[in-house]
C-alpha cells in the first residue's frame, strides 16, 4: 500500500475526531449509568428488596461492613473513567493512556461484581442467594470496553499515522525509485524473524523458562481471591472477592506496616545503595593488589553468616549491658537499649544492612569498573583531569548503566522488607517503627495458617512495586538512556 | 528441769519421725512408677494373621535424632510390628520443613495412611474431614472396631468430652495421659542467693519485692522475665496469676471466658511490674532477650528469679555450677497478692493432649481402613500404651518385686555406643514421647530437682485455664482476623507499660482501643465455644 | 602509572582510604571470627557467653565438628551439592549469557516485548504449591533434574548481563559481522572476553545460590541421598536442637543439649568456608579491563 506524500486530508482528521467524541460519549455513559441499577437483592436479615445504584455504592450506602466507604473497585472504575475523559479532552494526542485508563476501569467493574458477589453477606448485608446484576452494570461494563476497543482501534491508526510521517519526513528528500514500501505488521514480523532467526533461537531457552516456570505457576495469584484450601486447589476453593484486601487494610496497624516498609526501604535505599559504589570507588583506587583482595574478601564475609547469628550478635551489643551500652555509658549518657526504643530501630536496621551487605553488594560495581575502557583514564589524564575529576567524568559515567539498572531493580522492592530480620530483631517497643508488612502477615500467618491472606498482601505489594518500576523505568529512560526494556 | 528435757526429747523424736516420714513419702512418691490398670486389653492380636494379604502403613512423622536414622529402628515399633502383623513404612518431611510438606502433600493428593503429629489443617477438623483429608472414627467406632478407646471413653468422663469435636465427630488419635501430666514450666529462685541473704522463699508480691532488693544490694541479680518468645507466657503467669489475670485467655471459675490484658487486674499486675522496672529490679533488657541470652543469664547467675521450664534447666545447672560451686536453685509457686490468696492459674496440660494422631482417607482408597483403626486402637489398650510408655520389657525396663519400674536399658545392650548413656538422649530408641496412645506421663527419668519442682508447681490449682475449646470455620477466621490486630496492640502496649513509656494513666484508653479493634466479639466467640465445651 | 607523582591531596586521600578500610575489615571480620571462636569453644562455657567473644572459651573443644562430621551422609552430600553447583550453573550461564545477549540486540521485534514478559515475572508469580505442582506434572519430584530447571534463570541476573551486553560499543557487532561472524561466535568468542568481569560476577552469584540452595531441595527430594549439603546441615543443626518443634516438651535435660550451639556455629563454619576460599580465585577477572582487539570510536 503505497501512500502519497500529500498531507493527510481534511477528512481523515475529522474520523480522528469522530473516534474521540465517541470514546468521551461512551466515558460519560458509562460514569452515568452509575445512576442506575447495579445489584438488586434482598436484605439478608429483614427480607425486604433492595436496589442499589452505582452511586450507593460510591458513598457506601449499603449496609453492612462496608457502609460509609466506596467500594475500591467502584472508586477505581469511576476515576479511570474521569482520567479517560480529562485526557481525551485536554491531550488529545495521547494514544496510550487512555487505552490504558479504559481497560482499568473495565477490570475494575467487572472486579466488582465479582465482589459484590461473594462478599454480599457481610459487607453489604444482602443475601447471595438472591443478588442479581441490573442492567445499568451491564451496559456499563459494555460501554467502558467499548471505548477500550475503540481507543485501541485509535491507537494503531495514530500509531500507523505517526510512522506515515515520520518516513515521509525521512524520505522527502531521497529519491528513491518508485518511493518507499510501507509495510503491514505482518510483513515487518517476517522480514524480523527472517533477518534474526540465530538471535531468537538463543532466545527462545530463555523464553521457554520463562512460559514453563514463572507463568504456568502464575494462575496461583487468584489464591488471593478466595479461602484457599490445598485440597481444593486454587479454582475449586470457596471465592470471597476483595476479603483479603479489606481485612488488611481495616488493621488499625495497615497504615503503620506501610508506612514502616517504605520509611525503612528509603533509608535503605539512600544509605545502603551509593555505600557499596562509594567502596568499588575507593577499592578501585587502591594501588597495593593484595591488601585490596583481603579487604575485598573480609568485607564480603558478613554476608554469609546465618542472619540468626548476626541478629544474635547485634541484640547482644545493643542491650544495656551490651558493647553499645557501654560506649553510651563511657560517654556519660545513660545507656538506652537501642533495640528497645522506636526511635533508634531504623538505624540500627539500615546499619546492620550495611554491615551485612556491604561488601557483597559492591562485587557488582567491582566488575562494572573492570569494564571501562583504560584508554579513557589516560586520554583524561592527558588532559590534566585530577583524580576527582577522573571520577567524575570517566568513572561514573562508565558505571552509570549498571548503577542505572541496580536503581531501578532496588525500587521495584520497595514495599518489600523481609520479615526474618525484623522478627529477630523487633519486639512490642519498636513496634510503632519497626513492624512492617512482611511481619504483620507473619505473625497473621501463626494465629491462622492462611496462604490466602499473604498471597493478597503479596499481590497488593506486587502491584505496587511493578508500577513504581514503571516509572523508574521511565524516568531512568530519559536521564540515562538504559532501560530495563 | 527433767520434765523439760523429756518434753524435749519426744518433740525431737516426733519431728525426726515425723521428717523421715515426710521423707520417706517423698521419695517414694517422686519420680516412682507403679503398674496401671487404666486402659483395657481388647484388642485380638495378631491384627494380620499367618496367610492374609501383608498391610503395610504409611506413616509421616516429623522426625529427626541424634541416635538412629530410622524409626524402624526404635524398639517399640519393631515389637508392634511383631505383635500385629502390620508392617510400618516411614515418610519423613525435611527437618524444618513440616508444615510446607505437610500442605504439599495434601494439595498434591500424595497422603500417606497416618499423619503423627502434623501441623494444624487450616479450616480445622470439620473442614478436614469434608474436604476428605482425614478419617473419623465414628464409624468404626460404632462398629465396635476400636473397643480399647471407647472403653477409655465409657469410662472417663474428660476424655469422652475432650475427644470429641462439637459436630460429635471424632477424627483425632490424642495423646492422652492417664496420670495428668505436670507442669513443666514455672518460677524458679536462687536458693544459694536466699541463704547467703539468710532470706525465706517468697510467696507473696512483697515478699518478692524484699527478695529482689537484697538479691540486687548483695548480688547484683534481678528478676528474669522473658517476654519475647514463649517461655514468657510461663514468666508472666507466675506473676500475673497472682493478680487474678494472665496474658492470654483463660476461664474466670471455670466458666466465663476472659482476655486477661482487657481486665483492671491487668493493670494491677502492670503496675507491679512497672514497680520493680523503675526500682532497677527488673532486669532493664527484658523485651530484647534472646533465648540464649536468657539462659546465659540464668546460668551466670544475673538472674536471681526468673521463669524457665525445667527441660532447660539441666544445662543451666550445669553450666551455672561451673561458674559458681554455690548454684543452687529451688523451683517457688507462683507468688499470691495477699495472704491467703487461693490461685488458679499456672502452666498446665490436660490429660487429652493436643499431641494427635490421623488416620487419613488413603487407608479406606487402600481398602486397610479396618485394620487401620484396629492397629492404632492398640495403642490405646493398657498393652500397646504400656509398650509406647515404658518400652519393652526384659529391653528397656523391668517391674522390680516391689512393682515399680526400673530402667533397664543401660544394661542390656540396646545400644553399641557407650558414651552419653543418658536418658533424654537415648529414649527415642525404645519409648515414644508425643504421639497419639495412652501415656504414662511419668515414664521418663527426670533428675530429683525435676520431681521437686514438678511437685513444687503442682501445689498451683489449674482450674481457670482455659480448656481445649473448639471453633467453628467461621469462628476461627473471625477470630483470627481480630486477634491479629488485638494481639499487636496487647504486646506493644504491655511493654510500653512495664517500661513506663506509656503512663499507666492511659491504661483505660488503651482499653478503649482494644475495645475498639472488636476485641468483644472475641470474647463472645470464645464464651461461646466455651459454653458447647461445657455442655458436651 | 607508578611514574606518576602524587599530589598531597591523593595521598592524604589514600591514607584515610587505608585507614576506612582497615576499620571495615575489622568490623566484617568479627561475625566470622565470633562464630569461628565459638564454633570451638567449650559448650558449658558458651552456655553462659554474652558479649564480644574473641578467643575460644577453655577448654576448647572440636567436638562440635566431630559432630557434623559423623554423619555419614555429609561426603554424599558434598558431591551432590558439587553437581548441582557445577552442572546448575554451567546450564544457568549457557542459558543466561544466550538470552542476555540475544535480548540486548537493538532493532529486534520482539525484545522490549519480551523484557516486559520477563520482568513481569519478577513481581507477581504464582506462590509455592502451583510450582510444586507444576513440577510435579513434570515428573520432575525427586531427580536432579527437578532441582537445575525451574531455576535455570535468575531474572535479576539476566537483567544485569543484559545491561553489560548493551553497553559493549555496536562497532564490535558490526565488525564482527564484517569479517563474516555469526552470533554464535561474536557472543561467545568476542563478547563473553570483553564483559568477563560481569559474566565471572553472575557466574559467583549462580554458584553462591547453588552453594547456599536448601529449599527447592526440601520441597522436591523425598530420597535422602540427594540432599545437597546445606540442607543435610540443616539437618543435623535441627536434630542437635532439641529446642525444635519436633522435640517440644522437657527433652531438654538430654546431655546432648549442651551440643546445641556449638553445632549451629559449626555448620555455618561449614557451609560457609568453602566459599571464602573459593572468591579469591575470582578476584583475577576484576583487575581493570583490557580492551582486545577494540575499535576505536
Amino acid at each position: 500500500m503505497t501512500v502519497s506524500t500529500n498531507t493527510p486530508s481534511g477528512r481523515l482528521m475529522d474520523a480522528r475526531r469522530v473516534r474521540r467524541l465517541l470514546m468521551a460519549l461512551l466515558c460519560l455513559v458509562a460514569l452515568g449509568l452509575l445512576f442506575t441499577s447495579y445489584a438488586q437483592g434482598v436484605h439478608r436479615r429483614s427480607d425486604e428488596a433492595v436496589n442499589f445504584t452505582g452511586i450507593d455504592f460510591l458513598l457506601g450506602r449499603p449496609e453492612g461492613r462496608s457502609a460509609g466507604s466506596p467500594h475500591p473497585m467502584l472508586l477505581g472504575s469511576t476515576a479511570a473513567l474521569v482520567l479517560a475523559l480529562v485526557m481525551l479532552i485536554v491531550k488529545p494526542d495521547k494514544r496510550f493512556w487512555p487505552v490504558l485508563l479504559l481497560l482499568v476501569a473495565s477490570g475494575c467493574l467487572l472486579m466488582f461484581r465479582f465482589d459484590v458477589c461473594y462478599s454480599a453477606k457481610n459487607e453489604f448485608s444482602m443475601d447471595e442467594d438472591s443478588l442479581s446484576f441490573g442492567v445499568g452494570w451491564i451496559l456499563s461494563v459494555g460501554s467502558c470496553f467499548l471505548a477500550a476497543v475503540l481507543a485501541a482501534v485509535d491507537a494503531a491508526i495514530g500509531a500507523r499515522q505517526a510512522r506515515h510521517k515520520q518516513l515521509e519526513a525521512i524520505y522527502a528528500n531521497t529519491t528513491l525509485p518508485g518511493g518507499y514500501k510501507e509495510r503491514t505488521l505482518k510483513e515487518i514480523i517476517v522480514r524480523d524473524f527472517k533477518k534474526h532467526w540465530p538471535v531468537y533461537l538463543m532466545i527462545l531457552p530463555t523464553v521457554i523458562f520463562y512460559l514453563v516456570w514463572c507463568y504456568g505457576p502464575m494462575y496461583g495469584i487468584v489464591i488471593a481471591f478466595n479461602d484457599y484450601s490445598p485440597k481444593k486447589g486454587p479454582f475449586g476453593s470457596d471465592w470471597v472477592g476483595l476479603r483479603w484486601f479489606r481485612e488488611f487494610f481495616r488493621s488499625p496497624f495497615a497504615y503503620r506496616t506501610i508506612r514502616n516498609t517504605l520509611v525503612i526501604n528509603f533509608w535503605n535505599l539512600l544509605i545502603g545503595f551509593p555505600a557499596p559504589i562509594i567502596l568499588a570507588l575507593m577499592l578501585n583506587e587502591m594501588r597495593n593488589m593484595k591488601f585490596k583482595r583481603v579487604v575485598q574478601t573480609i568485607t564480603y564475609m558478613p554476608y554469609f553468616i546465618s542472619l540468626v547469628v548476626l541478629c544474635g550478635i547485634l541484640v547482644d551489643f545493643c542491650s544495656t549491658d551490651g558493647v553499645f551500652g557501654a560506649i553510651q555509658r563511657a560517654m556519660g549518657m545513660d545507656p538506652v537499649n537501642l533495640l528497645g526504643d522506636a526511635r533508634y530501630f531504623r538505624s540500627v536496621y539500615v546499619g546492620s544492612e550495611l554491615w551485612q551487605k556491604l561488601g557483597w553488594d559492591s562485587i557488582i560495581f567491582l566488575s562494572a569498573l573492570a569494564g571501562i575502557d583504560q584508554e579513557q583514564y589516560e586520554a583524561a589524564t592527558i588532559d590534566g583531569a585530577g583524580k576527582m575529576k577522573q571520577v567524575i567524568h570517566v568513572t561514573l559515567p562508565g558505571i552509570m548503566p549498571t548503577i542505572a539498572i541496580l536503581l531501578i531493580l532496588r525500587v521495584g522492592s520497595m514495599m518489600n522488607v523481609g520479615y526474618e530480620k525484623i522478627i529477630l530483631l523487633y519486639n512490642g517497643l519498636t513496634y510503632e517503627t519497626a513492624d512492617v508488612i512482611s511481619s504483620y502477615v507473619y505473625r497473621k500467618g501463626i494465629v491462622d495458617a492462611d496462604f490466602s491472606f499473604s498471597t493478597a498482601v503479596n499481590l497488593f505489594n506486587s502491584v505496587i512495586n511493578f508500577a513504581l518500576v514503571v516509572f523508574a523505568n521511565k524516568v531512568s529512560a530519559v536521564l540515562t538512556e538504559t532501560s530495563l526494556w | 528441769m527433767r520434765k523439760f528435757s523429756r518434753w524435749v526429747c519426744l518433740a525431737l523424736v516426733l519431728m525426726l519421725v515425723l521428717s523421715g516420714a515426710a521423707l520417706a513419702e517423698e521419695s517414694s512418691e517422686l519420680g516412682v512408677i507403679h503398674k496401671q490398670n487404666y486402659g483395657t486389653n481388647a484388642t485380638e492380636l495378631p491384627l494380620v494373621k499367618e496367610g492374609d494379604e501383608p498391610v503395610t502403613i504409611t506413616v509421616w512423622r516429623d522426625f529427626s535424632s541424634t541416635i538412629m536414622e530410622e524409626l524402624d529402628e526404635c524398639l517399640v515399633f519393631q515389637e508392634m510390628e511383631k505383635r500385629t502383623g502390620v508392617k510400618i513404612e516411614w515418610v519423613y518431611p525435611p527437618a524444618g520443613q513440616a508444615t510446607d510438606n505437610y500442605n504439599l502433600r495434601i494439595a498434591s493428593n500424595d497422603l500417606p495412611h497416618m499423619f503423627s503429629c502434623p501441623p494444624e489443617y487450616s479450616g480445622g477438623l470439620d473442614k478436614a474431614v469434608e474436604d476428605e483429608i482425614y478419617l473419623p472414627i465414628n464409624e468404626y467406632y460404632d462398629k465396635g472396631l476400636t473397643p480399647n478407646y471407647k472403653y477409655l471413653r465409657d469410662t472417663y468422663e474428660e476424655i469422652a468430652v475432650d475427644t470429641m469435636l462439637d459436630s460429635g465427630l471424632m477424627v483425632a488419635w490424642h495423646m492422652i495421659d492417664y496420670v495428668p501430666s505436670s507442669p513443666w514450666s514455672g518460677l524458679w529462685v536462687r536458693q544459694d542467693y536466699l541463704e547467703g541473704l539468710g532470706m525465706e522463699v517468697p510467696t507473696t508480691m512483697d515478699e518478692v519485692t524484699e527478695v529482689l532488693r537484697a538479691m540486687k544490694d548483695k548480688y547484683g541479680a534481678v528478676l528474669g522475665c522473658n517476654i519475647k518468645d514463649w517461655y514468657g507466657v510461663a514468666t508472666n503467669f507466675n506473676f500475673a496469676s497472682g493478680f487474678e489475670t494472665g496474658y492470654e485467655w483463660f476461664a474466670k471459675d471455670g466458666t466465663t471466658a476472659v482476655y486477661g490484658p482487657m481486665t483492671q487486674e491487668y493493670k494491677a499486675w502492670l503496675t507491679q511490674m512497672n514497680a520493680w522496672y523503675a526500682e532497677g529490679l527488673l532486669d532493664p533488657d527484658f523485651a530484647t532477650r534472646t533465648n540464649d541470652d536468657y539462659n546465659a543469664k540464668v546460668a551466670n547467675g544475673e538472674y536471681g528469679v526468673f521463669g524457665l521450664a525445667y527441660g532447660e534447666m539441666g544445662q543451666a545447672k550445669v553450666t551455672g555450677l561451673s561458674q559458681n560451686p554455690d548454684f543452687k536453685v529451688l523451683a517457688i509457686t507462683a507468688p499470691t497478692s495477699y495472704e491467703g490468696q487461693v490461685l488458679h492459674l499456672r502452666q498446665s496440660d490436660h490429660i487429652v493432649r493436643t499431641d494427635r494422631d490421623y488416620l487419613t482417607t488413603r487407608c479406606v482408597e487402600d481398602g486397610i481402613d479396618e485394620i487401620a483403626m484396629q492397629w492404632k486402637d492398640y495403642w490405646y489398650s493398657q498393652e500397646g500404651g504400656d509398650l509406647c510408655s515404658y518400652g519393652v520389657e526384659g529391653q528397656s525396663y523391668q517391674w522390680n518385686e516391689n512393682n515399680e519400674l526400673e530402667w533397664i536399658y543401660d544394661e542390656t545392650g540396646v545400644f553399641e555406643k557407650d558414651d552419653t548413656l543418658d536418658f533424654w538422649t537415648v529414649y527415642p530408641k525404645f519409648k515414644l514421647h508425643n504421639w497419639g496412645y495412652l501415656r504414662d506421663s511419668t515414664a521418663y527419668e527426670n533428675q530429683p530437682e525435676v520431681w521437686q519442682c514438678i511437685a513444687e508447681w503442682e501445689k498451683t490449682d489449674d482450674s481457670w485455664v482455659m480448656p481445649p475449646v473448639a471453633h467453628t470455620a467461621d469462628e476461627e477466621e473471625e477470630l483470627a482476623s481480630i486477634m491479629t490486630n488485638v494481639n499487636t496492640y496487647r504486646e506493644e502496649m504491655t511493654l510500653k507499660f512495664i517500661t513506663g513509656q506509656e503512663p499507666l494513666e492511659n491504661f483505660d484508653a488503651y482499653v478503649e482501643n482494644m475495645k475498639g479493634m472488636y476485641v468483644e466479639d472475641a470474647v463472645q466467640i470464645k464464651q461461646d465455644a466455651l459454653d458447647r465445651y461445657l455442655e458436651r | 602509572m607508578a611514574l606518576l607523582k602524587r599530589t598531597p591531596g591523593e595521598k592524604v586521600f589514600n591514607v584515610i582510604n587505608y585507614l576506612v578500610m582497615i576499620v571495615l575489615c575489622i568490623v566484617c571480620l568479627y561475625p566470622l571470627w565470633y562464630v569461628l571462636v565459638a564454633s570451638l569453644s567449650d559448650p558449658v562455657q558458651m552456655y553462659a557467653n554474652r558479649g564480644i567473644l574473641l578467643w575460644p572459651l577453655q577448654p576448647m573443644t572440636t567436638k562440635g565438628y566431630t559432630l557434623v562430621f559423623e554423619d555419614p551422609n555429609i561426603p554424599r552430600s558434598f558431591l551432590n551439592t558439587l553437581i548441582y553447583l557445577g552442572v546448575g550453573t554451567l546450564l544457568n550461564m549457557f542459558v543466561t549469557c544466550m538470552g542476555a545477549y540475544g535480548l540486548s540486540r537493538k532493532g529486534l521485534f520482539w525484545n522490549g516485548k519480551v523484557m516486559k514478559l520477563i520482568a513481569f515475572t519478577m513481581y507477581f508469580s504464582g506462590g509455592l504449591i502451583p510450582f510444586y505442582l507444576m513440577v510435579q506434572q513434570m515428573n520432575l519430584l525427586d531427580t536432579y533434574s527437578g532441582i537445575i530447571l525451574p531455576v535455570l534463570v535468575n531474572t535479576w541476573n539476566l537483567i544485569v548481563m543484559r545491561t553489560s551486553f548493551a553497553g559493549l560499543p555496536d562497532s564490535l557487532e558490526e565488525s564482527a559481522r564484517l569479517d563474516g561472524a555469526n552470533d554464535w561466535t561474536i557472543l561467545w568468542r568476542i563478547f563473553l572476553p570483553l564483559a568477563q568481569a560481569t559474566v565471572a560476577v553472575i557466574a559467583l552469584f549462580y554458584a553462591v545460590y547453588w552453594w547456599n540452595n536448601w529449599f527447592n531441595p526440601s520441597l522436591f527430594l523425598q530420597d535422602k541421598t540427594k540432599y545437597p549439603l546445606q540442607l543435610r546441615l540443616r539437618e543435623i543443626l535441627l536434630k542437635n536442637d532439641t529446642n525444635s518443634m519436633t522435640q517440644v516438651g522437657a527433652v531438654g535435660q538430654s546431655q546432648q543439649e549442651q551440643y546445641r550451639l556449638l553445632v549451629k556455629y559449626c555448620t555455618i563454619i561449614v557451609a560457609t568456608v568453602p566459599i571464602l576460599v573459593v572468591y579469591p580465585f575470582l578476584q583475577r577477572y576484576f583487575v581493570k579491563g583490557v580492551m582486545v582487539g577494540s575499535i576505536k570510536g
